[in-house]
């Protein structure tokens, strides 16, 4: 090789490097100092668990905005005192799910993970899935890129300080919601001979984070939350013959019958995408009963290291009890009749 | 898969590269074409058919051109005198008719494609008003990735060749390259096959300079894109999409900067085009020029989206304006009008059509062919007070060479082009007029003062990055006008200065770039078309 080629070429690593390095000043300039909204942390109500204590969480609920609104820690904690958790995100990646399961890992050790499948299907294609994954992965390697609009707020002696994540959310992650806005379309799960199956590229990562929870000893239950909008026969004929084949269990929260069959007149609070607090009970009472019918939890109740998730629960049921907000139609949210969201 | 995804930036672009520099020199052309396949496949899935079709028909065609040619060629020395010229139109005709027949083929698939369902409702509308209704048969198709800018490029082909420029290649590869090649096949420039097809041919060397101007290219392409037109998106699409909303100083700033968005987003991403194409020592046609020092609407629309506007020149003006009914137009005029109505007449005619074309050539909507014809008004306007305002302004004394004259052309020209872009971006044409006159009610100053302004989307912040981006893009075009070659200064200059131009670029990039949690993704506006 000619002496200026490998000038060049050391020219150029000369470049990577400094770029590298000065990327890693920035990683720690812009990651969040403090775990809540404020000190800039993406989705605090999803990452509560870092201020929960350690090793305290027993059973984690991950998925996407289905999850973390069917989904009441606080019911399984009043019924059956199991400390959970929802770490879910809105249109969260399978590879964010992934990244999200690290994070908690680091501080906490639950025993169970119950995932919410949809977000196996989100984006349009296999190059949007990709696409989606890839960017997941870069956020979680190279923080700036993933909270570099912090800029706006970043006060130079705040950026080198330790990290404080001492935020603790009262729902432990559910997002609540006291709104009724009823789906009218027609049977979401209407029997069809049509065929679906889990896209390559999310079931590819999927099985990298089945893989995690073995290596962590962690259970794994599959759910789907109930979604008039977002899930179809099809996929929930996928999903069975791919918890059959995987020997994993799956609860489809849209084929329920009984006194746990979903009510779209009255259990959504979005027109059928997302359940409403009173919803999110009927989903968590089956869930809540399957769970302690087929695992082994202590119950926590009485423990006085849980003392404030009594506290919380008494809170979550005052909300509760408000009653719902019924909203008839679109013109009614317009004139300011809005849902009383808490979190 | 857009070219500021990094499945784009790694898996194509950076592949293709290292797979490219890898090759043997004559192979290479295949890699470029593999990967241009593949990303065209990996966006367009089986409508990958369509633009291996129109490669071969323009390959097809090309070649019948180039036989009946050699034939003639040959037989030409062999023929008596008096049957030459009897000859010679047997096969321009013969000629003409693969021409238009290739020609009819890739534009009738973009009519059926893209202005169906238009075609379709003005032919119910005009029933209707014979009071015959009927729903529209028509539904809205997928539409190919591209297919607009490379149906152009197949028709410049096999104008070209029939039209004797060139000879037709003999290679499908050639031919399918040409059109394919990933960097221009979803934004253009829309290419000339004697300008690219045989620098994408002909292996290139890895040349240390192309790859690093190159990525300098994609690199103020990405600031242009992601920091600037993406920022301003935000702001746009609240005041566009909730136009009742807003008057006054809100909708005015909404059409500013709608204007900055798309002139930043076009030209950033061929800025990123022509910077992937020069890392395989291809260099794409430029097509923007500052189009906002221009002093008449005709200069803007020559200065931006040059290549569009080059393509309606020599495939529409010239060939309306030379042909036989045309040339016969001019006559009669020349022979019952006064000079400077017989000039205008026909050229009136031949722009109309010209515009017509380029404003539908943007969409399949009345919206489109107005924002075409707008400009062609103005242009005519234009034309015929020319002598008006000639004898006035010297009358008047005006120094029409002075600095304010031209000055105050510069911002007139720039007012016409942002009402055009409202046009351009309003959903429809009545919108349009809501938006045009709401600018003009309650405008008021103090909506920056209050925080009216500063509440809409963008925060102080945003606004100053904004103002700032606006800055750079006019200092480095004023730079550029005065003949620098800036890219090449820049590279030119010690490392230190260099360097510290390009990390300032990367981080801003990386830092101030809308793009994640709380900004809306914008796609390629011209993408769409």
């Amino acid at each position: 090789m000619k002496v200026c080629n490998i000038k060049k070429l050391l020219k150029a690593a000369v470049f990577v490097l400094i770029f590298a390095a000065v990327m890693m000043v920035l990683c720690q300039m812009f990651i969040p100092k403090t775990s809540d909204s404020e000190g800039g942390m993406a989705n605090p109500n999803a990452r509560g668990f870092y201020g929960e204590p350690r090793n305290s969480i027993d059973l984690v609920v991950m998925g996407d905005s289905n999850a973390y609104c069917a989904y009441s820690p606080m019911v399984i904690w009043e019924k059956y005192g199991i400390p959970s958790y929802v770490a879910a995100e809105g249109n969260q990646t399978i590879v964010g799910a992934i990244n999200l399961l690290d994070e908690m890992l680091k501080c906490q050790s639950p025993k169970v993970l119950v995932f919410d499948v949809n977000m196996l299907w989100s984006g349009d294609s296999n190059v949007q899935r990709m696409e989606d994954c890839i960017n997941s992965m870069l956020g979680q390697a190279v923080p700036v890129v993933k909270y570099h609009d912090r800029w706006k707020n970043l006060q130079l002696m705040d950026s080198f300080k330790e990290k404080n994540y001492t935020f603790r959310s009262k729902t432990r992650g559910q997002r609540l919601g006291r709104c009724v806005k009823p789906y009218t379309g027609d049977d979401p799960m209407k029997k069809t001979d049509d065929t679906d199956c889990i896209p390559w590229v999310t079931r590819y990562f999927f099985e990298e984070l089945l893989k995690k929870c073995e290596l962590n000893d962690i259970q794994v239950l599959l759910i789907e939350t109930p979604t008039a909008t977002s899930w179809t026969y099809a996929r929930h004929v996928a999903m069975e013959k791919y918890a059959e084949k995987n020997q994993l269990k799956f609860i489809d929260f849209n084929m329920m019958d009984g006194k746990y069959k979903i009510d779209w007149k009255e259990d959504t609070k979005d027109g059928g995408m997302h359940m409403n607090v009173y919803g999110a009970k009927k989903v968590t009472a089956y869930l809540g009963k399957y769970i302690a019918e087929n695992y082994t939890f202590d119950n926590k109740k009485e423990n006085v290291e849980y003392s404030d998730w009594n506290v919380c629960y008494k809170e979550y049921k005052r909300y509760v009890r408000k009653g719902k907000i019924y909203l008839p139609n679109d013109d009614q949210i317009e004139n300011g009749i809005k849902d009383d969201e808490h979190e | 898969m857009s070219y500021t995804s990094i499945s784009y930036l790694v898996f194509i672009l950076l592949g293709s590269f290292i797979v490219y520099n890898i090759v043997p020199l004559k192979h290479r052309w295949k890699v470029l074409l593999t990967f241009s396949y593949l990303f065209y496949f990996i966006n367009s899935g089986k409508y990958t058919l369509f633009i291996l079709f129109g490669s071969l028909t323009i390959y097809v065609g090309g070649l019948l051109i180039n036989k009946i040619d050699d034939g003639y060629n040959m037989a030409r020395k062999a023929l008596p005198k008096e049957n030459k010229k009897e000859y010679k139109a047997l096969i321009g005709w013969q000629k003409k008719c693969i021409c238009v027949c290739v020609v009819l083929v890739n534009v009738g698939i973009l009519v059926f494609l893209k202005y169906s369902v238009f075609f379709g409702q003005v032919f119910t509308d005009i029933l209707s008003l014979l009071h015959i209704n009927i729903e529209n048969p028509m539904y809205q198709r997928m539409m190919p990735l591209g297919i607009s800018f490379y149906t152009l490029s197949a028709v410049s082909y096999i104008v070209d060749v029939y039209r004797g420029k060139y000879r037709a290649s003999d290679s499908f590869g050639k031919v399918a390259l040409f059109l394919a090649f990933f960097p221009h096949i979803v934004e253009g420039p829309i290419a000339r096959f004697d300008l690219v097809a045989d620098q994408m041919y002909e292996g290139h060397k890895f040349d240390y300079k192309n790859m690093t101007m190159g990525l300098q290219l994609i690199l103020w392409g990405f600031f242009k894109k992601i920091v600037i037109a993406d920022r301003a998106n935000m702001y746009v699409n609240q005041i566009f999409n909730n136009y009742a909303d807003y008057t006054g100083l809100p909708v005015v700033m909404g059409m500013l900067l709608y204007t900055l968005q798309l002139y930043a987003e076009f030209s950033g991403c061929m800025d990123i085009v022509r910077g992937s194409a020069q890392m395989f020592g291809i260099g794409l046609s430029e097509n923007f020029n500052q189009p906002f020092i221009s002093k008449t609407v005709s200069e803007f629309w020559r200065r931006w989206h040059m290549t569009l506007g080059a393509w309606f020149k020599d495939y529409v003006f010239y060939s309306v304006s030379l042909s036989k009914s045309f040339v016969k137009l001019s006559k009669k005029t020349r022979e019952h009008m006064n000079s400077f109505f017989a000039t205008f007449v026909p050229m009136s005619i031949a722009m109309f059509i010209v515009w017509f074309g380029t404003g539908i050539w943007h969409g399949a909507s009345w919206k489109y062919v107005m924002y075409g014809l707008y400009y062609w008004a103005i242009m005519i306007i234009g034309l015929l007070t020319e002598p008006l305002f000639k004898r006035l302004y010297g009358k008047m004394h005006v120094d029409r060479q002075g600095k304010v004259y031209r000055l105050l052309q510069v911002v007139r020209t720039f007012l016409f082009v942002n009402v055009g872009m409202l046009m351009f971006r309003a959903d429809d044409l009545a919108v349009f007029g809501h938006m045009f006159v709401s600018m003009f009610k309650g405008f008021s100053l103090d909506d920056i003062a209050d925080g009216t302004l500063l509440g809409i989307k963008l925060d102080i912040a945003d606004f100053a990055v904004l103002a700032a981006g606006t800055l750079i893009l006019l200092i480095v075009g004023l730079y550029k006008e005065k003949g620098h070659q800036i890219r090449e200064e820049i590279a030119s200059r010690n490392i230190v200065l260099r360097w510290a131009v390009y990390y300032v670029l990367l981080f801003s990039v990386i830092i101030l770039g809308a793009y994640g949690k709380g900004y809306e993704v914008a796609g390629f506006i011209y993408a769409q078309f």
